[in-house]
């Protein structure tokens, strides 16, 4: 299966899903005019990883500034694709990463810990 | 002269940044900027700062999503737009985000219910409703999550605060948010 890599606008994240080593970066602003138009190929892509990876662990490094309303669903569809594969065996470990000062981050990520109880979210100030 | 009336209403007004026009996503990025330099100046909080851009930014979604306004001339259409003030009102010594649109008449009541029903609940509340509406997407819809009230209630001090002008037969929704 190929990588998958999308270039970093000023409102879309940069995205970076290394197939071989099971390593997947989204880091940057997320307010796209059409959200799910941006997410759309991400989730098609990531239940063909799931449904293919033999990796036992991925690991998810989300590192956002900004998400706007229409991105906090995607990334709740994302992390649902997730946690579906979860269940299957394929485990995922999410570093859900903002800066120590950014108390809205904190609290969207601390959100995504409750709502997804059988998922591993680190929560990572730095 | 303009100008003077102008200037008159934003230092009266404490406002920040107005703008009425065409909204788009390349406007975003310069609203962002332009008030991302303001408060930076002015030394405000990190995270009033980001509040209130959060706002901003779902507020001229909106408008951009649900706009009816047009103009059209001979050289071309001018759609999306919108007006959209951020201000320091110096009474209650709190940001606000003001924005106005034309919108279709048959969606004034689905807005007036939507935003009464968020203003009933506490902040907890509201995170709670905003978590339910993700999880279930019943809201949502091929332009957005349909929880653009929401997490401007969720990030607000007061509760949201709305009219309708109605101006040579249109229908203009106006929002004011405090942060």
């Amino acid at each position: 299966m190929e990588n998958l890599k999308i270039e970093a606008t000023n409102h879309s994240p940069y995205i970076e899903f290394n197939t071989q080593e099971g390593k997947f970066t989204i880091s940057g602003m997320s307010y796209p005019e059409n959200t799910f138009e941006f997410y759309r190929p991400i989730y098609r892509w990531l239940e063909e990883y799931y449904a293919t990876t033999t990796h036992s662990m991925t690991t998810l490094n989300v590192e956002l500034i900004y998400l706007n309303s229409s991105s906090l669903k995607a990334y709740f569809d994302i992390f649902n694709i997730i946690e579906d594969a979860n269940e299957e065996g394929k485990k995922s470990v999410i570093n859900w990463i903002y800066d120590r000062d950014d108390d809205i981050m904190e609290e969207t990520g601390e959100d995504f810990q409750e709502d997804f109880e059988d998922l591993t979210i680190h929560l990572l100030p730095k | 002269m303009v100008v003077s009336q102008i200037r008159e209403i934003i230092n009266k007004e404490g406002v920040c940044f107005v703008f009425y026009g065409s909204l788009s996503q390349s406007f975003i990025n310069f609203f962002l900027e332009t008030i991302g330099e303001q408060f930076k100046q002015k030394g405000i909080e990190k995270n009033l700062s980001k509040a209130v851009t959060i706002i901003a930014i779902e507020q001229i979604q909106n408008i951009m999503n649900y706009s009816q306004e047009e103009v059209i001339s001979s050289i071309g259409k001018c759609r999306d737009l919108g007006m959209i003030v951020v201000g320091y009102d110096y009474e209650s010594q709190r940001y606000y985000v003001n924005g106005s649109n034309e919108i279709d008449p048959e969606n004034r009541t689905k807005i007036i219910t939507r935003i009464d029903e968020i203003n009933l609940l506490d902040n907890q509340a509201q995170r709670k409703l905003l978590r339910q509406k993700l999880k279930s997407g019943e809201d949502a819809h091929n332009k957005g999550a349909g929880v653009g009230f929401v997490e401007m209630a969720k990030r607000s001090s007061a509760k949201l605060q709305y009219e309708f002008d109605e101006i040579d037969g249109k229908i203009y929704f106006n929002i004011l948010t405090f942060v």
